[in-house]
């Protein structure tokens, strides 16, 4: 697993050693990525060229908590990365792009979402949902408490009670 | 996790996934896509429990505004948050998120009052009650924008929205120019009684049909139209004899008649005219919002009446169609004994032509690509079907109407998809499915009506 293209074949075309930045979120918790993954922000992109990036970036409007999770989505995906599910999809940007758009069981058109946003630029495919998902993606961590109580639920339901039944 | 039901958690994470762009721009704060800057003070209402990701009430109000209404209403019952961004959509007015059409039929085995509902993107089926009188009993002679027009057996007519139930009545049959109660000796209502004429032609002395036979011999089409100038809705009919028609708007307490014209097939209601097309393919539009009623030919009519259904639609682009629809009448099945055998109509061609407004002139073209159309008794749709990834391109999908439809309840109803390309038409049969009152075509809505038509 190459550290610097995030993928596991690495074939060395991602170039010079990569240069670290630090994402520095509300709360002051430092976050290291790679130059070119940060990059694909044209807000941070034109900090680091102005020069502003030394001892990191602060983001003052997102909280560790947040920070973490997106890049832990992100990472967690470009790991599963395996050679052989090879996207057929056209690279868009730079090796940081690339580990993201990693033909990861449930999400290539998700991710598709983050690197194009990041560049500001508009997505030529969109960021349609592949609807092809199969039944794994009920296992996904998507937990939200029902706050409901029993007799809240009832009532709600009743107002629409023909989207309820099976 | 509260929706127990595996549909239900697959529901709920296609949301998650359609709204992921959404949710990480809101966390990566720093985004400019278009000029869309997230605002800093909705960061700071954002909080992360260790396994949660709640976000404001607006972010997920504009990711509900993405789903369609089953979906929809299903996300508003999950949590009390996602509860209050749901009920601020809805009252906020601006969920306007295009419906894919669904199949309204009554089935065998449901109740009375419950239509069952095919939804096209979903392929699944939904029974929903109406309010009485009984689905069962009425007749369905139009459906547009969500509103179905229902004739029942007093042949009065009402519009339903089966989604939300609200229901209301149109202005009394008796107030339509032809009509005419007949009282009995203690001043109720026994029969009515029809005119035939049309404009200043009278062809027939009247007939009388009993309270319940009258729509049968009254009613071709119905249409419910927004005014664009007014937003006020309008209902338009299209009736016997003759096919002429009559208007209401909402409020009014009687029908108004549209003089002198008839033999009418099919309306639409676009850049603030009421269309109307003939049996001889002539357009007719008339401009009701002034004082008085402005009647304009557009197209003359062709010599001879034609044979095939004739309706009229407008494209995403703004164009003109006229699309016909031709129906063979086969026997059913493989019986080769055609005296016993019951005669079915299929639909086996269907033309289409765009309308040249400047020269007057049909042209006929020979394919819809990315679009899809529906046809029936309800309001002729184009869509195009980048929206609907449900629907196929080029092809039409059908229900059955003919003027004599009422004449034919029992029949099997000519139910399909109709490939243009190729011709071939693929039935459509939802299972215990009524051949009458005869399904119809409808495009969900949500929407309430302001002002009520008066009783």
């Amino acid at each position: 697993f190459c550290e610097i293209c995030l993928t596991n074949n690495c074939d060395g075309s991602a170039g010079k050693i990569a240069t670290m930045i630090a994402l520095v979120s509300s709360d002051n918790e430092r976050f290291e990525v790679s130059e070119e993954a940060a990059s694909q922000s044209q807000t941070i992109r034109n900090m680091i060229e102005d020069g502003c990036a030394d001892g990191g970036i602060p983001l003052p409007n997102v909280t560790s908590s947040v920070l973490a999770k997106v890049l832990e989505y992100c990472n967690k995906h470009a790991a599963t990365t395996t050679p052989d599910a090879a996207s057929t999809e056209a690279v868009i940007g730079s090796a940081g792009t690339r580990a993201v758009l990693g033909p990861a069981r449930h999400g290539p058109v998700v991710l598709r979402a983050v690197p194009c946003r990041a560049a500001g630029r508009r997505c030529p495919e969109g960021c349609r949902l592949d609807e092809g998902q199969d039944a794994g993606a009920d296992q996904a961590t998507f937990k939200i408490e029902n706050d409901f109580r029993p007799e809240d639920v009832e009532k709600i339901r009743k107002e629409n009670a023909w989207a309820f039944e099976e | 996790m509260e929706i127990c039901s595996r549909a239900g958690m697959k529901s709920l994470f296609r949301l998650f996934l359609r709204a992921w762009p959404k949710i990480s721009a809101f966390s990566l704060g720093l985004l400019k896509n278009d000029h869309e800057l997230i605002s800093p003070s909705l960061m700071e209402e954002a909080t992360v429990n260790k396994d949660t990701l709640e976000l404001p009430v607006e972010i997920l109000s504009e990711i509900f505004a993405l789903l369609e209404i089953p979906d929809l209403v299903r996300a508003g019952c999950v949590c009390s948050s996602w509860h209050t961004a749901y009920t601020s959509l809805r009252s906020s007015g601006w969920y306007s998120r295009q419906q894919t059409p669904c199949l309204l039929y009554i089935s065998e085995s449901a109740g009375d009052d419950v239509a069952c509902l095919y939804s096209l993107a979903e392929e699944r089926v939904y029974k929903l009650t109406l309010p009485k009188p009984p689905i069962r009993s009425r007749y369905l002679i139009g459906s547009s924008n969500g509103w179905l027009v229902t004739a029942d057996e007093r042949s009065e007519l009402h519009i339903v929205n089966p989604i939300t139930g609200e229901q209301i009545a149109l202005p009394s049959v008796t107030t339509i120019k032809q009509v005419k109660p007949i009282f009995d000796d203690t001043g109720a209502i026994q029969e009515y009684e029809l005119s035939q004429y049309f404009g200043e032609v009278v062809t027939k002395d009247p007939f009388t049909y009993a309270l319940r036979d009258l729509r049968d011999n009254l009613y071709v089409k119905a249409f419910v139209f927004s005014e664009s100038s007014t937003g006020t809705n309008i209902v338009v009919l299209i009736h016997d004899p003759f096919c002429q028609l009559s208007f209401a708007r909402a409020g009014d307490s009687e029908w108004t008649w549209l003089p002198p014209s008839a033999n009418y097939e099919d309306c639409l209601y676009g850049n603030g005219l009421l269309y109307a097309v003939t049996s001889t393919g002539g357009i007719d539009a008339f401009d009701l919002t002034g004082p008085s009623i402005l009647w304009k030919v557009i197209m003359d009519g062709l010599k001879n009446y034609i044979f095939e259904s004739i309706y009229i639609v407008q494209t995403p682009s703004g164009d003109l169609l006229q699309v016909w629809r031709e129906q063979d009448v086969v026997p059913e099945g493989d019986d080769t004994d055609l005296d016993s055998c019951d005669m079915v109509k299929k639909t086996n061609k269907i033309m289409i032509y765009k309308v040249h407004m400047a020269t007057k002139e049909l042209v006929e073209i020979n394919s819809l690509q990315g679009h899809a159309l529906f046809l029936g008794h309800s309001l002729a749709h184009c869509l195009p079907v980048e929206e609907y990834p449900q629907l196929k391109s080029n092809h039409v999908y059908l229900t059955d109407n003919d003027r004599a439809i009422m004449v034919w309840k029992s029949d099997r109803r000519d139910i399909c998809v109709f490939n243009l390309e190729s011709n071939i038409r693929e039935e459509i049969v939802p299972p215990h499915l009524c051949s009458w009152p005869a399904p119809i075509w409808i495009t969900p809505t949500l929407t309430k009506l302001n002002s009520a038509f008066k009783n």
